[in-house]
């Protein structure tokens, strides 16, 4: 059984952190499409292709720190028009957030968030200096504080060695997650960082991931097209049980309906629910 | 109720004391040493105490095999019940994994760690003996109703004062 997950990048750019993965921050000056909100009814229509697609989750992503008052009320509003219409879980993806702002998430529909330790606690501070690792631990726990399920992964080949993996590995093992994205670094020329992954690297993540956490919805996130290319079923067989389908935040994935036909060609069933 | 929680004394054992008399005068109810306690004086203060103590054998201890009949002490992993919760004890944090307690504690990183997903509380003190940090420190847990209430205490060597941290965690998620 396969998790389909799409994404909605309802605010993009205008970021005054400077992780160095990120094209969305202003420090590295990215050639990305930047914009303040997306307008609901653009994301209530993404919703409703996501869910053609078979897409059980769709993620209201916005750019930024974390979730203040304004981005709250977008968020909630784009939350409840999308549930109005659309029958599909939301996953709720807007950086460092209070137990308070969570549980007005989870009052108007959303089920799942998503923040990302992203690297271990060692490592983090090679890849940003404005906020620190710490701050992203406590708002997982603040999620599953709340009795919203934690969605928590990594970026992998940023340079990070294989202690650090290890290290983020058993962080997420403490927070014990619902769901666990394992993103591979996707380069930039105007992004400080160099890509190190491989393949093999790649898979033998997903497999010690898979080991360490069975019951976890394992989710091949971004870069899954630069590390496999068109052979991306390999991170399925390694263990992994949901993709990204679509677009990432800043980047374009694979067509939609062309992952589906592989994954319902091979005979693997997709998810209604997650 | 209320618990006291310390770890990696090693052979400071006037700083162990400090830490002790702490927790006492918090009102602890019961004392959780999570391993290499080296000094058996530090055992001897305990039982002086009159509390409910258990104290798991550290990489440190195993001079102490040999006087595990004259103490409360355990090896690792040690599970057992109290205040309603079950506990796993360990100094390695290796046998933090399964998650299969309410309550899990560690030791011998040095490093303090209060970790709470929704159903697992993981503690680990940090250190009394403060050889990496500078800094001894130990902590209770109020173990309430609906909540966990964990206060790091902390004291920079030669000096006096400790200061404290609360954090605190609902148990029964998004009723709070």
């Amino acid at each position: 059984m396969i998790y389909l997950c799409a994404i909605s990048n309802i605010r993009s750019g205008a970021c005054r952190e400077d992780c160095k993965f990120c094209t969305q921050s202003v420090k590295w000056g990215a050639d990305i499409e930047r914009f303040r909100q997306k307008s609901i009814e653009t994301i209530v229509n993404e919703a409703k292709l996501a869910k053609k697609n078979r897409a059980s989750g769709f993620c209201l992503v916005t750019s930024g720190k974390g979730l203040d008052d304004k981005t709250l009320e977008y968020v909630c509003r784009a939350t409840k028009a999308v549930l109005k219409e659309v029958d599909i879980s939301i996953i709720a993806c807007n950086g460092t957030a209070s137990k308070e702002s969570l549980k007005e998430l989870k009052k108007v529909g959303v089920k799942i968030y998503n923040h990302n330790l992203e690297t271990s606690r060692e490592y983090y501070p090679k890849i940003c200096s404005t906020h620190s690792w710490d701050e992203r631990f406590e708002t997982c726990e603040n999620v599953k504080s709340v009795g919203l399920k934690l969605c928590s992964g990594g970026i992998f080949g940023m340079g990070e060695s294989e202690k650090d993996r290890i290290s983020l590995l058993n962080s997420l093992k403490k927070l014990n997650p619902d769901g666990i994205p394992i993103n591979f670094f996707i380069e930039n020329e105007r992004l400080p960082l160099r890509a190190t992954h491989t393949k093999d690297m790649a898979l033998k993540i997903i497999k010690t991931f898979r080991t360490n956490f069975p019951d976890a919805v394992i989710m091949l996130a971004g870069g899954r097209e630069v590390v496999f290319a068109s052979e991306w079923f390999e991170g399925i067989k390694a263990g992994a049980n949901s993709i990204v389908i679509g677009d990432y935040l800043t980047t374009k994935g694979e067509r939609a309906d062309k992952d589906l036909e592989i994954l319902l060609k091979r005979g693997i069933k997709v998810a209604n629910e997650c | 109720m209320r618990v006291g929680i310390i770890s990696d004394t090693h052979k400071k054992v006037g700083r162990a004391k400090k830490a002790i008399d702490l927790l006492v005068d918090k009102g602890i109810e019961f004392l959780i040493h999570a391993g290499d306690i080296v000094k058996e004086e530090i055992l001897e203060y305990i039982e002086s105490k009159n509390l409910r103590y258990v104290a798991v054998l550290g990489n440190n201890d195993y001079h102490l095999y040999s006087v595990v009949d004259k103490y409360e002490l355990v090896t690792e992993p040690f599970y057992f019940k109290l205040a309603g919760k079950t506990w796993k004890l360990m100094h390695y944090p290796k046998y933090i994994f399964p998650l299969d307690t309410d309550i899990i504690v560690y030791g011998h990183t040095h490093e303090v760690d209060i970790t709470f997903n929704g159903k697992n509380l993981i503690l680990n003190p940090g250190e009394v003996c403060a050889r990496d940090t500078g800094f001894s420190s130990c902590m209770t847990l109020d173990i309430k109703k609906d909540k966990y209430v964990v206060t790091l205490f902390y004291r920079k060597i030669k000096t006096t004062e400790w200061k404290s941290k609360v954090k605190e965690f609902f148990i029964s998620g998004g009723k709070e």
